[in-house]
């Protein structure tokens, strides 16, 4: 069995999560399952000092993983966006009635409201966060290698890690065409000429995967493909992992404390 | 010496009304080290790709280490102990890593887990890319991909290596390190390129892919390595 020296020195991509973390030497099965317990008793929480809890206890997991400040509030901001839908009508006493402790013109915003929207947002926010910590800092094709350990079936993990294979490949296909198109004077925008641009453009990328898939098969059969993607193993729990269990449990515990003695 | 390669009386084309070899007639000897050259669209890849059964020709023979191959089955036993790179090293890492590409075919050819991957870690320390194990292949430079493509052939300890334009879009110090890496081997191969500048560093036999058939250049006789013109160079 090899270890996982060395797999996370490329560069920051957060496509692949392949980023230079603390937590990407931890084995994937084990972060899979902690997410998962992690994420189910963030959402049994109703108590909003649990809440409060659960997502410091969430940043202490980012914080662990130098996930880098910047992306984490891009991407935050993409969750929180929805929940400020939830704000325009979970606090006022249309949706939540209760105790009024704020009138804004004809309407009245509840005490129990605004708990309710609070308890949401935080335990939202404290998921999202935990599963950029733990998941973010695993590399997709870890991901696949413990879905495979986990029993999943053979041929979807096949799938599934070519197509993080040449996702990249694809993306890479389609800005080369584009900056094409963009030399050539090509803007987007509603014109007829413009939408045949398009068109042509996801024509070509189809038409141009298909080729590459078709040289991918060939260069798999040159190598005695028969119908399964081996990958090496690269998994065994080691003391960084029994500190990381330990940190999310004590985490936990905490916060179960905090939901069911107060 | 014997023929590794023999093809007689090829013909294949893609579109019937545009044939691209009739009756063409190659052989490639054992220990030959041979460059495959000729104009874009010549049909240097078709004809590599046609030896690899990787596309199936109309007519005519292809033996392949001392036997006839026609089905998919004997090609795949032929396959197996050729190296095949390809022009596009992206198409041949498929494999999250590059460990887990060098350790493929070695896997498909039967080989256990612990076998494979003591294959690896040659295969690595012969191509001098031992510290890319676990890297993800498709964060390496172009350059790099090249070798350890190389390396996934290497590494199903084949007979005879084919590689199609090994040096295209790299820079001098990559097609410095290929060279180094294909004189290393120890293996003959075949070499389909247009740099003749670096063929003349590996490969000293030459012929040329031209209207659909081979010519085979003596090395005397080869028209100027810098001028690859249409000058044609028949027997003389
Ligand atoms: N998949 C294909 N379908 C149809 N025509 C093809 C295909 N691949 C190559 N050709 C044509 O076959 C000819 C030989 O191509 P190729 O073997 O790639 O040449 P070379 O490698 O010498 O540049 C070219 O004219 C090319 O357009
Ligand atoms: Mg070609």
């Amino acid at each position: 069995m090899s270890s996982l020296k060395g797999a996370a020195s490329a560069p920051f991509d957060p496509i692949y999560g392949a980023f230079t973390s603390p937590l990407s030497k931890n084995d994937g099965r084990l972060k899979i399952i902690l997410v998962i317990l992690w994420a189910i008793l963030i959402s049994a929480l109703h108590g909003l000092i649990a809440a409060f809890g659960a997502f410091a206890g969430s940043l202490i997991l980012i914080t662990l993983s130098r996930w880098p400040l910047k992306n984490l509030i891009k991407r935050l901001y993409a969750v929180n966006f929805f929940m400020a839908f939830m704000w325009l009508m979970i606090p006022f006493s249309f949706s939540t009635p209760g105790e009024v402790i704020a009138r804004l013109g004809p309407l009245a915003v509840t005490l129990e409201g605004v708990k309710l929207a609070s308890l949401i947002t935080l335990k939202a926010n404290a998921i999202v966060i935990s599963i950029i910590a733990l998941l973010g800092t695993t590399p997709l094709h870890h991901l696949a290698a413990a879905s495979r350990e986990m029993h999943i079936p053979e041929k979807l993990v096949g799938v599934f890690l070519l197509a993080v294979r040449y996702f990249q490949v694809m993306h890479q296909e389609y800005l080369r065409l584009r900056r094409a198109m963009r030399a050539r004077g090509f803007k987007f925008n509603l014109s007829s000429n413009a939408l045949r641009g398009a068109a042509n453009l996801v024509g070509s990328l189809v038409v141009r995967s298909f080729d590459r898939a078709e040289r991918v098969h060939k260069a798999m059969l040159s190598r005695g493909y028969t119908g399964m993607v081996h990958v090496r193993s690269a998994f065994y729990l080691k003391p960084i992992d029994l500190v990381l269990a330990l940190i999310i449990l004590a985490l936990a515990g905490l916060v179960g404390g905090l939901e069911w003695r107060l | 010496m014997a023929a590794l390669i023999d093809i007689t009386n090829l013909s294949f084309s893609y579109d019937p009304h545009r044939p691209i070899f009739e009756s063409l007639d190659f052989v490639f000897h054992e220990g030959q080290k041979l460059g495959l050259v000729g104009k874009n669209g010549a049909g240097k890849s078709t004809l590599l790709q046609l030896i690899m059964g990787l596309i199936k020709s109309s007519s005519g023979a292809i033996e392949i280490f001392g036997q006839r191959r026609s089905t998919e089955a004997q090609f795949r036993e032929a396959r197996l102990q050729i190296g095949f790179v390809f022009q596009d090293a992206n198409d041949q890492l498929f494999c999250p890593t590059v460990g887990d590409d060098i350790a493929f075919g070695p896997l498909n050819m039967g080989l256990s887990r612990e076998e494979a991957d003591k294959i690896v870690d040659e295969t690595l320390a012969l191509i001098g890319m031992e510290s890319f194990k676990d890297r993800a292949s498709y964060s390496l430079s172009d350059g790099e991909k090249k070798i350890v493509a190389i390396g996934t052939a290497l590494a199903m300890r084949p007979k005879l290596l084919i590689l199609d334009e090994p040096t295209t879009c790299l820079d001098e110090d990559a097609c410095d390190r290929i060279a180094q890496v294909l004189l290393d081997c120890g293996l003959p191969y075949l070499i389909a390129a247009h740099d003749l500048s670096f063929l003349d560093r590996v490969a000293p036999d030459r012929a040329r892919l031209i209207g659909g058939h081979i010519i085979y250049e003596p090395l005397a006789s080869r028209p100027d390595r810098n001028h690859d013109r249409l000058r044609v160079v028949g027997k003389d």
